[in-house]
């Protein structure tokens, strides 16, 4: 007889009590789902944590599927995606590797690389620019604040410890960031109209900014900045706050081109996101004069930050409420607010499990678990285990992996 | 923990191996490839069209098939003369020198005796001493004589009798002896004179007169003694001809020429050529050393509202001792007229003879030169490129033929069968010559290098020459004479709807073919004989199979169409003319080789548009739009093509006939609709 779903769940619960009976009276000493990498910073110590996740709240996570192991989309997620009545199509996906290594008391070093694409746009231009202009022929589509946003880059830098009492942790980071790639269009207001036979794309655009990359591998190098604050209001309740990401970047040999009126769009770029290392080849050529106007040298900018916010609530000596709200770029590229239960079944093994909502996700829903070895502490965690039972209707996952150890 | 690592190092190999292919997704866009218009103006050009007040077209197409120019009649050639002369003219002046031999020098002792009056004893007195006499400045530094005399005179200034006088005139340089000679008894106060042939001598500037003894008598009593007087001798140079010389020549003309030059005008008798344009051609090659100006005249010659004749002076410089120099220059005569009659009117043959004056001489420059009668001199001298504006004379007769090609660019075009309601050809004739002419049209062949099918335009009109008379002149008034062709008069109609693209006419011209009576005839630079061949058609026709075609280039962007993986085409259709319209598209790559080919035709194609009864003319356009499906290897043709060839063909139901406006237009957008992959 195949077990049942129940059954199989039935038995994971069964083996984490067992666990909780047995290490459920140490005390807090995880790295991943506690602070106890920072709060310890213990010399030679080193933190590496792996992260991805692709979230949207309008595409499915089979699309998502598609694209990293199928070699084309399953007509039936795309026909669900095109079916979706939502208004704007926000997407956003995020891949990081970080690590941390204690140097001393006070001091550490990190490094790290990080890849980052954002899209929002309204969903029929989305459908246009993904799907082609077929469908949109002598149709006028409309959308406000379009963006997007692709960068790479890795970085390295300090961290100082500037308080850690049992009141106050302060973590202070800084460093240097190189990008590898970074593309930018973004625009408050655009109206295309596609002419019949697709002859032209009128754009109608309202601070419309577009940057230009330049061929060398490093297009900008900046300043990067982060903080951890911890802060206990008394023996159930602390709040949180970690930001990251903080930066100004000055681009190299980059120029951004930014407009304020109507263009004329020949020759259809058929892969306009991916490929927009130029406007002029998409303009038509009445329309270069304006370009070229238009055009200015891209000297500083800044990559969006994140802001997690937390407020834990002990429930119970193992139990921990944990609210968090995330932001992306001040929003710009996401909030996200969840809701997440921490339980130490031993002074080992902990697990956390959140559910939350965000407008670049949909319904977050998140298992995460650390088990500390002797010297080592290893974390998973896994987002979006619903797109498992409902892929087409699911609209994020993502995988964080982490390993702490000692030497 | 060795069989962990091996199972890691496992599984990093195996996931490497398993490289996932491309994720593509496909996005359907809508391109268009050209926009085009096809209209009247494709076949017609706008240049050949008339159009109504109604807006009714009328095709007229004008060309003028030249018969002849003056060119063909006349052509004045490049007549350059040549002559090489020496110097035989070349000239001394004729020149005195006067030299005294003194009584103190022929007698020394006699200084204690001067002023007194005392008698004077026999003197004989011999010597070989002379004294050296430099006239170079009066004479020459050298020369050597073809002709000339030196006149020795001897005057006896010494109160006795010079018993005998013996002399002698040698170079001062080589000693060679000029002249000799002995005078006798030569009383006192007394002059003799001997004359001395200089031919074939060579006589230096510095010379030395040794007069060799000098015997005097006794005096008669006594005498008043003047030591300063003597034996006065004075030489004279006189007719010298060198044959070279180095010396301060005076100024001489070298060359003397007047000639009448005749011109050949190939059978013309021209007395009068009116220059528009050319020049008198001067090449002098000299090793004179002495600079040589050469005057240059045609005295039967005038330019209106000017006073002078073509005259012209040049000057050439001193050849470098043992060179030669070289000079040409060109003098216009623009806007002259020259008289053909030669020197003079009243002496036959009085034309295509133009008398010339040519002098070479050269001026008293004060500066030595060294002459040769060896010396040469060319000159190359004439009239050259020389265009006419007028000539007026006896242009003579000539028989010319013509067969060249008409490019009929108005049917050009068009293709199939065309049937015409009305049709003419106007053959106009225009003489602007003062010459009479006789044209036979001997044949009018209408090709269509399509078909390869050739008409005859066949008219009683055409089976006799045609006279054309003079024009007349002054103010210039061309004789012209027109013949009208049309359905009644010849089979212009058959002819057209061959539709000719090349109109190879065969014509004969007989120039002059009566002769001229007076000399009295002409031709303008701007005359000419030529034939006007104008085509009216009103644009009321049926066509069967007719086709406009144009070529459009695509410029695809062949980087981006190779993720394109199928496609159709659409073309959109606005057709204004009355005439549902088939369309073959020919896909041509940059070789022009034509890749493939699509035809819409029966069921698809464009449809006609609606014709209002009462004006004839269409209402609205009429839209069509027509899918072309591209199989996979059409689409990858496609994607290597560089151009497209339109052919839109008409096809009029039963024959029939519609007028054509010239608003009618087919409005052709021609997109694709393709799928395009986008990798990741």
């Amino acid at each position: 007889m195949e077990p049942t779903l129940f059954m199989k769940i039935s038995f994971k619960l069964f083996a984490l009590l067992i666990t909780y009976t047995a290490y459920g009276q140490q005390a807090d000493s995880f790295a991943f789902l506690g602070n106890s990498f920072d709060k310890n910073w213990r010399p030679n110590s080193i933190k590496i944590t792996a992260d991805g996740s692709v979230s949207s709240n309008a595409i499915n996570t089979t699309m998502f599927t598609d694209v990293f192991i199928r070699t084309e989309f399953t007509p039936a997620a795309k026909q669900k995606f095109v079916d979706g009545q939502q208004q704007k199509v926000n997407l956003y996906s995020f891949a990081s590797v970080d690590a941390e290594y204690k140097l001393s008391n006070t001091w550490g070093v990190y490094a790290k690389t990080f890849a980052m694409n954002g899209y929002s746009g309204e969903k029929q231009l989305t459908e246009l620019l993904f799907f082609g202009n077929a469908p949109f022929m002598d149709k006028q589509v409309e959308s406000r604040g379009l963006r997007f946003l692709s960068y790479a880059g890795f970085g390295v830098g300090a961290t100082y410890k500037l308080n850690n009492t049992e009141k106050l942790q302060a973590k202070v980071l800084f460093g240097l960031n190189a990008l590898t790639s970074h593309k930018a269009v973004s625009s408050a207001k655009i109206s295309l109209y596609t002419a019949p036979m697709g002859e032209y794309i009128d754009a109608s655009v309202a601070q419309f900014a577009f940057s230009e990359q330049t061929d060398g591998t490093i297009k900008g190098v900046g300043v990067d900045l982060g903080l951890d604050l911890s802060y206990a209001i008394n023996n159930k309740n602390s709040i949180g706050l970690a930001l990251r990401d903080l930066n100004l970047t000055r681009m190299l040999d980059y120029t951004s081109i930014e407009l304020d009126t109507s263009l004329r769009f020949t020759g259809i770029g058929y892969d306009f996101i991916r490929d927009t290392n130029t406007l002029q080849q998409y303009v038509d050529s009445n329309y270069l004069p304006i370009v070229e106007n238009a055009r200015e040298k891209l000297k500083w900018t800044t990559l969006p930050s994140r802001i997690n916010l937390t407020w834990n609530h002990k429930l119970s000596k193992n139990s921990t409420l944990v609210t968090s709200l995330q932001s992306v770029d001040i929003g710009k590229y996401g909030i996200t607010g969840t809701v997440g239960l921490g339980h130490e079944f031993t002074n080992r093994f902990k697990l956390y499990s959140s559910l939350g909502y965000g407008n670049y996700s949909g319904i977050l829903w998140q298992e995460a678990v650390e088990y500390r070895f002797k010297r080592l502490n290893v974390y998973a965690s896994v987002q979006g285990l619903h797109a498992i039972f409902v892929p087409k209707i699911a609209t994020n996952y993502g995988v964080s992996l982490g390993i702490t150890t000692h030497f | 923990m060795q069989r962990l690592y091996y199972l890691l190092l496992g599984g990093v190999v195996f996931l490497s191996a398993c490289r996932k292919e491309k994720f593509s997704s496909e996005s359907n866009w809508v391109v268009p490839l050209l926009q085009t218009k096809l209209d009247l103006g494709d076949i017609l050009p706008d240049s050949i069209t008339q159009e109504d007040a109604n807006g009714e077209l009328t095709v007229v197409f004008e060309e003028e098939y030249g018969v002849s120019n003056l060119e063909d009649i006349l052509q004045i050639p490049d007549r350059v003369e040549e002559i090489e002369v020496s110097l035989t003219s070349l000239v001394l002046d004729d020149r005195s020198f006067t030299d005294t031999l003194t009584l103190l020098e022929i007698y020394p002792a006699s200084a204690l005796l001067n002023g007194q009056t005392t008698e004077l004893g026999v003197q004989d007195i011999t010597t070989n001493e002379g004294t050296v006499l430099d006239v170079t400045e009066q004479f020459f530094t050298t020369a050597t004589f073809k002709e000339g005399y030196i006149d020795i005179s001897i005057s006896n200034d010494l109160p006795v009798e010079a018993e005998v006088l013996e002399f002698e005139l040698r170079n001062d340089d080589d000693k060679e002896v000029i002249v000799s000679g002995v005078f006798m008894n030569l009383a006192p106060g007394s002059t003799v004179q001997e004359t001395y042939d200089l031919a074939g001598l060579t006589v230096d500037g510095v010379l030395e007169l040794i007069v060799k003894r000098v015997k005097t008598k006794a005096s008669n009593g006594a005498v008043l003694i003047n030591v300063t007087k003597g034996i006065r001798t004075t030489i004279t140079v006189r007719g010298l001809k060198p044959q070279v010389a180095t010396a301060v020549f005076p100024a001489q003309n070298l060359v003397e020429r007047a000639e009448e030059t005749k011109y050949n005008f190939g059978g013309a008798e021209l007395t009068q050529v009116y220059v528009k344009s050319g020049d008198i051609l001067m090449k002098v090659e000299s090793s004179i050393d002495e600079a040589i100006v050469l005057d240059y005249k045609i005295p039967n010659s005038f330019k209106t509202g000017e006073a002078g004749i073509i005259e012209q002076t040049w000057v050439i410089p001193p050849a470098p001792e043992g060179d030669v120099v070289y000079v040409e220059e060109r003098f216009p005569i623009d806007g002259f007229v020259i008289y053909l009659w030669g020197e003079s009117q009243a002496t036959q043959p009085n034309y295509n003879l133009i008398y010339n004056e040519l002098i070479a001489r050269i001026k008293y420059s004060g500066q030595e030169r060294t002459l040769s009668l060896e010396d040469k001199i060319k000159i190359e001298f004439g009239l050259v490129d020389v265009l006419a504006s007028l000539v007026i004379g006896d242009p003579g007769r000539h028989d010319l033929s013509t067969t060249d090609t008409l490019n009929l660019n108005a049917l050009s075009k068009l293709e199939g069968n065309l049937s015409l309601e009305d049709a003419r050809v106007d053959l106009n004739f225009y003489n602007s010559f003062g010459i009479e002419s006789l044209v036979d049209v001997k044949e009018i062949r209408g090709l269509n290098t399509t078909s390869n099918k050739v008409v005859n335009l066949v008219s009683g009109d055409l089976l006799k020459e045609v006279f054309l008379g003079r024009a007349t002149n002054p103010p210039l008034t061309a004789f012209q004479k027109e013949i009208v062709l049309d359905n009644t008069s010849s089979n212009v109609k058959l002819f057209l709807q061959n539709l000719p693209n090349k109109v190879i006419p065969t014509i004969t011209a007989k120039v002059n073919p009566n002769g001229t009576v007076d000399q009295g005839d002409f031709a303008f630079d701007v005359s000419e004989l030529t034939l006007n061949f104008k085509l009216t058609v009103p644009m009321h026709f049926g066509l069967d199979s007719l086709c406009l075609r144009l070529t459009e280039n695509l410029n695809l962007d062949m980087e981006r169409l190779n993720n394109v993986t199928s496609g159709k085409l659409i073309v959109m259709a606005e057709n204004d003319f009355p005439i549902e319209a088939g369309l073959i598209l020919n896909f041509v790559d940059n070789l022009g080789t034509i890749l493939f080919t699509k035809t819409l035709n029966g069921d698809n194609k464009m449809a006609a548009a609606e014709v209002d009864a009462a004006t004839g003319k269409t209402v609205a356009p009429a839209e069509s739009e027509l899918t072309i499906a591209l199989s996979r290897n059409e689409m990858e043709l496609f994607k290597r093509s560089d151009s497209i060839d339109l052919n839109v063909f008409f096809n009029t139901k039963e024959a029939k006939r519609f007028k054509m406006f010239s608003d009618y237009e087919i409005d052709l957008k021609l997109g694709t609709n393709f799928i395009y992959e986008n990798k990741l």
